[in-house]
């Protein structure tokens, strides 16, 4: 009995010490965690902070470590409790006394004295240490490709920010190009308006002095026309006042034939005369 | 005690270990990209012009002409409008009796006559030039319904190429009873001088050629007729005595 009470002692104490370091590694979690933000918050953009990976990766690591055994050794305590309990109970079954702490470690206890002693199980330690360093080395993987992937984005944004600014640049020159081009557009278009009108009345200027030029020349052939009959009324006249001058010498019919001559030449002079003042009288 | 030493050589090993990282860097400021019409306080904005619409001449005022007929002891003036290169169409009435004819363009330069041709079905005559036509005006296959909006350009009274529009409001005898096929009367003002203007509809094809007038009703030969006289050059005159008498 006096090795029984010996192993729960030293099983208490061994639970502590895990509770203990379980803690102490917490706190070196939150510790890392609060000097890493520090150190970030601390940093210039783009500059550098530290990351305390090891506090934090490794303990966390041993934060899970430690509260697993200490839950385990917890779990001995009991069912050595439990079992020393029993053996004061009439009928009760021998215990075989706790020689060894590392056996309580291994997530179970010697119920009979018959049974063959277990080997310790250290296996679950051995691959949740494995698994947490292969999760560990994955976080540290992914934090450099994301550190990498950022500083490759943090780079094309500049670039990107870069061409835009100069895009922008393009673009205001361009506009203001494209308004002056309006502009001389506009310019162009009232120069053009203008001379579209423009052509509109020297068209109808040159007409309407072409209507005048015709109606001279009408009115010139006219004229000349009744110069023409003016010159052979004065003609005939004159040739019948030949026949009178020598009437002796005359024949009559011819005097008369001449004098009827010269009323038709001079009446159609007269009357071509007549339409020419009629004309020029508007 | 070598329980207690591992876990602390691991620890601070552990802890030892520390990386380095790049805090963020915010992107650069950017010049503002918001178009400058949207910019409230108008510094960026560029002052844009408004063009000025453009008045020009229209195809169909390309395609009038302006016909001067000399003779007869007088001077007359008449409008006409191309259909092709060298030939371009007329009232009858108008080159009638001339002695000479002068034909100008919508920009007043001269085209000499070659020759010309009465039409005796109605009151038409094509006249055909030395030098090319600025331009023409295609010829619409059928005559207008009644109420189509038609559209006259020529040279009222002699004077700057005019544009009038109307409608078309019915078929009716000719007036002058130089024809016996029905003429288009319209309502687009027409004044002497623009006899032989085109008749243009929407589409901007000829309709009819303007030849009358009588109160508000101007009357003009449909297009048809001018299609049956250009697919018969027989029906033609090659002389008009004064006034368009054949």
């Amino acid at each position: 009995m006096v090795g029984d009470q010996g192993g729960v002692v030293r099983l208490e104490r061994a639970a502590r010490g895990y509770a203990v370091w379980a803690l102490i590694n917490v706190g070196l979690v939150v510790a890392g965690g609060f000097l890493t933000l520090a150190t970030y918050n601390a940093a210039s953009p783009g500059g550098q902070y530290v990351l305390f990976i090891g506090a934090i990766g490794g303990g966390l690591l041993f934060a899970i470590i430690n509260g697993v055994r200490y839950f385990l050794t917890l779990s001995a305590l009991i069912r050595v409790t439990e079992a020393a309990e029993r053996l004061g109970e009439p009928g009760g079954t021998k215990t075989k006394s706790w020689g060894n702490l590392d056996e309580l470690q291994g997530f179970g206890s010697q119920e009979s004295t018959s049974e063959p002693q277990r080997p310790s199980r250290r296996w679950p330690y051995i691959v949740s240490i494995v698994i947490l360093c292969l999760i560990s080395a994955g976080l540290g993987a992914g934090f450099a490709y994301s550190t990498n992937s950022a500083q490759e984005w943090r780079a094309s944004a500049t670039r990107t920010s870069d061409d835009l600014a100069t895009m922008t640049k393009q673009r205001d020159g361009l506009k203001a190009q494209a308004g002056d081009l309006q502009t001389k557009l506009s310019d162009m278009t009232t120069q053009f308006n203008t001379a579209t009108d423009r052509i509109r009345s020297l068209s109808n200027e040159k007409a309407q002095a072409g209507d005048q030029a015709a109606s001279f020349a009408t009115l010139l052939v006219m004229s000349q026309q009744v110069t023409k009959e003016m010159d052979l009324c004065i003609t005939d006249q004159q040739n019948f006042m030949s026949y009178l001058a020598n009437y002796r010498a005359s024949e009559y019919t011819s005097a008369m034939n001449s004098a009827r001559q010269a009323d038709t030449d001079c009446n159609r002079a007269r009357a071509d005369s007549n339409a020419l003042s009629k004309k020029l009288g508007g | 005690m070598k329980s207690v030493i591992m876990p602390i050589g691991l620890l601070l090993c552990t802890v030892g270990l520390a990386g380095c990282g790049l805090a963020p860097v915010p992107p650069p400021s950017v010049v503002s990209t918001r178009p400058a019409e949207n910019d409230p306080s108008g510094t960026t904005a560029t002052p844009v012009a408004q063009p000025v619409a453009s008045t020009g001449f229209t195809a169909y005022e390309r395609a009038a002409l302006r016909v001067r007929n000399v003779g007869c002891g007088e001077v007359a003036v008449g409008s006409g409008f191309a259909i092709s290169d060298h030939v371009f169409v007329t009232n009858r009435h108008v080159i009638g009796g001339a002695a000479l004819l002068q034909v100008s363009t919508y920009d007043g330069h001269d085209i000499e006559v070659a020759a010309t041709g009465a039409v005796v079905i109605a009151d038409l005559a094509l006249v055909w030039t030395k030098q090319p036509l600025p331009a023409t005006i295609p010829l619409a296959t059928e005559n207008p319904v009644v109420g189509a909006n038609v559209t006259a350009v020529g040279f009222p009274l002699g004077g700057r190429l005019t544009t009038t529009r109307g409608k078309v409001l019915k078929y009716a005898p000719d007036p002058v009873g130089w024809s016996s096929l029905p003429m288009l009367v319209n309502d687009a003002p027409i004044e002497h001088g623009s006899s032989g203007s085109p008749l243009i509809n929407e589409a901007g094809r000829l309709v009819g050629v303007a030849y009358a007038g009588e109160g508000n009703s101007y009357y003009a030969v449909p297009v048809e007729v001018l299609h049956q006289v250009l697919s018969n050059p027989s029906d033609y005159s090659r002389s008009a005595a004064c006034g368009g008498v054949l």
